[in-house]
């Protein structure tokens, strides 16, 4: 029923993300894990059975694995070696703390294609206060170091909050000068321990610093991703290219449980990192049936929306951050409140 | 007195009630392909992976 509306989005499935480990060695503010505390694993077996499941239905562009921080998985070489060959491209995503010459060398026999590292500063003193860790800012640069001697490229992850929103430009200043292929740039959404720390940004501090950072980054010619479906809405230019995209026909903004899944080191199916809808467990159910289960088709549809997104002209190409949505309200429809756009 | 075309597309439902719709969404209805961009989509593979494009 919820596949013949005209606002359903095909599930590809291009993006899977694998949280491996509870485990992490840092205490960042808006971790959205809550990592740290209690300690649950994915194990090479449930890696190869969740894969085996998705393969058996997509071309996977993309796994990244993650945590927690996932080199402190103690099997994380498993790991890699279990995801390998399953996906056109192989990810690390960590905070960069933990690298080693012994671990950046399994990373290449296992095939893995990029890094991503968390800086969310380019002060040193701040990212340190950020990730609640003294000495986190130096070890990353150790690991850059490490991965640019190993001839391995890497992304930049940084998630603005109240006390970095305005570091994004000397941050791609920096990360240019650090080699990075791209800065990759978040907003933080409260949920795990983000949501006890929780300090709403205005939109106009937000936008002010990515329009800022869109500059630096055409500038220097580096790459600036901006993970947020409302970055249609911070500029002429980018509204403009959104409603020249939308007459073309194509669909865009939020991704979760379309291009993207999360698995959760207790087996759960998530949308996206962002997303706490549990869709289903792996324990209970294989991921395909997970996949194309009502539940996970229900997300798919942009009909469904409500509110300020539900009436938007634009909400095929954007939708809100649904995560966003849902931590604020408990409601998966709800339009996002961080929207700027006035009805 | 000679009419003007409207620029909305004028459309009856099982109904009999008139809904109106601009021509921007009529657009993105008339398309049968309901796939994701990347590009303008959250949490695509550009924001994983390392690839610059050949930046290098």
């Amino acid at each position: 029923m919820f596949t013949d509306a005209c606002g359903f989005i095909e599930p590809t499935l291009d993006v899977l993300a694998l949280s491996i480990t509870t485990s992490c060695n840092l205490k960042c503010d808006f971790c959205s894990r809550d990592a740290g505390g209690r300690r649950n694993y994915l194990t090479p077996l449930d890696i190869t059975n969740i894969l085996n499941s998705a393969s058996s239905f997509t071309n996977l562009r993309l796994i990244t694995i993650s945590g927690g921080e996932p080199t402190l998985h103690p099997n994380f070489f498993e790991i890699m070696q279990a995801a390998k060959g399953y996906s056109q491209k192989l990810s690390i995503n960590t905070n960069g703390t933990t690298l080693t010459s012994e671990i950046i060398r399994k990373m290449k026999i296992c095939g893995v294609t990029s890094v991503a590292l968390s800086l969310d500063s380019s002060n040193s003193k701040l990212h340190d206060e950020i990730r609640g860790v003294d000495g986190a800012f130096n070890k990353t640069l150790s690991s850059i170091n490490l991965l640019r001697k190993n001839g391995i490229r890497f992304t930049l992850k940084t998630t603005l909050g109240k006390k970095n929103v305005n570091e994004l430009s000397n941050l791609i200043i920096f990360a240019n000068t650090l080699g990075a292929s791209k800065v990759s740039v978040s907003r933080t959404i409260p949920i795990g321990r983000a949501a006890k720390n929780y300090d709403f940004i205005e939109w106009e501090t937000y936008s002010k610093s990515l329009n800022d950072g869109i500059k630096i980054a055409k500038e220097l010619s580096i790459d600036l991703v901006i993970d947020d479906p409302l970055k249609i809405f911070l500029n002429k230019n980018s509204l403009n290219k959104a409603k020249d995209a939308l007459i073309a026909g194509e669909y865009g903004g939020c991704a979760a449980g379309i291009s993207m899944a999360y698995i959760l080191p207790n087996k759960d199916v998530l949308p996206c990192p962002a997303f706490p809808y549990v869709l289903g467990n792996i324990e209970e159910s294989d991921f395909k049936t997970i996949w194309f289960s009502e539940k996970a088709n229900s997300i798919r549809n942009r009909d469904f929306l409500k509110g300020k997104c539900g009436s938007c002209q634009l909400k095929n190409i954007c939708g809100g951050c649904r995560g966003m949505a849902y931590s604020l309200t408990n409601d998966i429809f709800a339009n996002d409140p961080f929207c700027p756009k006035t009805v | 007195m000679k009419k003007t075309k409207s620029k909305s597309i004028i459309s009856k439902n099982g109904n009999g009630l008139n809904m109106v719709a601009t021509p921007f969404i009529a657009a993105v209805r008339s398309k049968k392909s309901k796939v994701l961009s990347s590009k303008f989509s959250c949490n695509s593979i550009e924001s994983w992976d390392g690839d610059d494009g050949g930046r290098g």
